[in-house]
């Protein structure tokens, strides 16, 4: 409303009408602090929403259901397989969010009922709520890629979740030899973090480069273009020169199967690629919980009104995170963080029964190729005809040809996100 | 009853974008989306991500719409400044101003900030008022005491070495400035929170 048209509102209305839209606010305020929501997942999205669900209504009764009591983050964990990046320094515990107050529960969510609005634990718990995000983030598709399963992931890894995963990785390739070959095998979209698997191959060579030099890396990939394709190329060419080798799928870099026990990938051509180390990024889709829940469309992905990121299958329930359709956006921690405080403000606006205000859409991710060579790429979204679109005219990636000198700014920016964003979601 | 009426006016407004498809616009809804790189409130955690929560409206505002239409350089800003309208790009100036400044958790160099504490008088304090620590509206500069060294650092060495940050209202300051200088003026702001 402009000032003018507010003035005349003003005008117009009689002192009762005012005194009952003021009486009405408040009540609506105090229905508010009594309400219960339960979110599920304490991720990127899940953590975040929790957050900024207290920070606006310190009264609600939020409660978080994790599976682990530490988050290993997934961006940054290319910096373990590199070398310069720790694991425990990407490790975070949930005291944070206990200190603003809300109830953090570490188990496995076992059912969701949407119709009595309840969630309940494997331990066999359970609680009502009166909103609920789900923030499950990715599950692989298991057998997706013929002869990839979770029990071949404990040999081969696919280090597409940090943890136990990345630390296997790690150790492959500390343990390969001079001259190996790493192959990296990377699925359609939607994906995980889109420019993760260049990012992986970079940070690899990095290591690589430095006490593995006569080795290769090959990128098999079920695309034909990637996220930030010419800045990585462009990187990869300027600090490794030919150790990456990436086959697009018109080349015949899609994989149909993996032999485990000589860690080959078959591509669907028919070409086999033995490798010393074999990454295997298995194809995704939701969650676990959001497909027993039946939040899912056949696509494997979370339909929701992108105004607030509530599920168009069960009311009361928003999808946030890698989990959710996304429109637009990038399966990305950034999104994920963007969604989580869309869907806190519009959770706090329906519990005081108003429309959410304007929401703004963000995604920020910056990729290394080495420690000094950061490279980004931004979104901004707004959401048009029930669709999220960008903003037109905006974000888009670092420049090609840059200095070192800017190269080296958005390597330290990356390093300043991550604190800025873990501080947001743990602090 | 001043104070009464301005709250009548905020219900009245909530109530009305109640019925409005698309609801109003809410700082907190716009410039929460800014915390991931620049903290919660604008208070950064994070080097070369300055703080943001406690600076001016009009300085913020003005800073926007520099990178939105290029005259100041950047890495992302200018791509994520592209992104917002002027009644976004108002509604978040307006919830950071709003928050307290949160200083930078950097310990300074005690030598090199007494060294830096010189420079800054001779150079700085004229537009920098008081240390630098001064936030008033107007087009008054922004606060430097207690913000970030590598955001400063990379502002600053760009405005003798022109790239993507250098647009320093006063450059013909820095033409004697040395690399030490720099240094020392980093520690100086550090030493103030």
């Amino acid at each position: 409303m402009s000032n003018s048209n507010r003035r005349n509102f003003l005008k117009t209305m009689g002192g009762a009408s005012v005194a009952a839209a003021m009486g009405l606010g408040a009540t609506r305020a105090s229905a508010a602090v009594k309400a219960k929501v339960v979110v599920v997942g304490g991720g990127y999205g899940g953590a975040i929403a929790a957050r900024y669900l207290k920070m606006a209504e310190p009264g609600l009764d939020v409660v978080l259901i994790e599976k682990n009591k530490q988050y290993v983050s997934c961006p940054l964990s290319n910096t373990v397989l590199a070398g310069f990046g720790k694991l425990e320094d990407l490790t975070f515990g949930y005291d944070g969010l206990s200190r603003h107050g809300i109830t953090v529960v570490y188990d496995t969510v076992e059912s969701i009922d949407p119709q009595a609005r309840k969630v309940k634990i494997s331990g066999g718990k359970t609680f009502d709520y009166d909103r609920a995000i789900v923030a499950p983030g990715v599950d692989f598709k298991w057998g997706a890629v013929k002869g990839y399963d979770e029990a071949t992931s404990l040999t081969i890894p696919h280090a597409w979740k940090a943890g136990p995963q990345t630390t296997l990785l790690t150790n492959q390739l500390k343990s390969m030899k001079d001259g190996g070959v790493v192959v990296i095998t990377v699925p359609d979209n939607p994906f995980r973090c889109p420019p993760g698997p260049y990012e992986r191959a970079a940070l690899i060579a990095h290591y690589l480069k430095q006490h593995k030099p006569r080795s290769k890396i090959i990128i098999l990939d079920a695309k034909d273009k990637f996220s930030k394709q010419g800045l990585f190329m462009q990187g990869w060419k300027q600090h490794y020169g030919d150790m990456i080798e990436w086959v697009a799928a018109a080349k015949g870099g899609e994989i149909d199967a993996i032999d485990a026990a000589t860690r080959t990938a078959i591509s669907v051509v028919g070409t086999k690629h033995q490798a010393d180390v074999l990454n295997v990024i298995p194809p995704q889709h939701a969650g676990h919980i959001a497909h027993t829940t039946g939040l899912v469309s056949p696509k494997g992905w979370c339909p929701n009104n992108p105004v607030t990121f509530e599920s168009t299958m069960h009311k009361n329930i928003y999808v946030i995170g890698d989990a959710s359709v996304g429109g637009a956006m990038p399966k990305s921690g950034y999104g994920a963080n963007t969604q989580g405080k869309v869907a806190a403000a519009a959770i706090v606006a329906s519990l005081r029964g108003v429309e959410p205000d304007e929401s703004a859409y963000l995604n920020t991710c910056y990729s290394l190729i080495t420690p000094d060579h950061g490279i980004s790429i931004v979104g901004i979204y707004q959401v048009k005809e029930g669709q999220l679109i960008e903003v037109p005219g905006s974000g888009g990636v670092s420049p090609m040809d840059a200095s070192p000198a800017y190269r080296k700014v958005e390597a330290a920016h990356a390093d300043s996100w991550f604190r800025n964003i873990t501080t947001e979601m743990f602090g | 009853m001043r104070l009464h009426i301005a709250g009548v006016a905020l219900a009245i407004g909530l109530t009305f974008s109640a019925g409005s498809q698309a609801g109003g616009i809410s700082g907190s809804n716009i410039g929460n989306t800014c915390a991931g790189c620049h903290g919660v409130n604008g208070a950064s955690a994070g080097t070369t991500m300055p703080v943001i929560g406690g600076l001016s409206k009009s300085y913020i505002e003005t800073t926007m719409k520099k990178y939105r239409d290029g005259t100041r350089g950047a890495t992302v800003m200018g791509r994520i400044a592209k992104g917002y309208n002027d009644a976004q790009i108002a509604a978040m100036s307006e919830f950071f101003a709003k928050q307290q400044w949160v200083s930078s958790s950097e310990k300074a160099d005690a030598n090199l900030a007494k060294l830096g504490s010189a420079i800054h008088a001779k150079r700085c304090d004229v537009c920098h008022e008081k240390d630098g620590s001064v936030v008033v509206e107007g087009d008054a500069p922004p606060r430097l005491a207690g913000q970030w060294t590598g955001y400063l650092q990379m502002y600053l060495n760009d405005v003798n070495n022109p790239g993507w940050a250098s647009n320093h209202p006063k450059k013909q300051i820095f033409a004697t400035t040395t690399k030490e200088d720099i240094d020392a003026l980093l520690q100086f702001y550090a030493s103030k929170k």
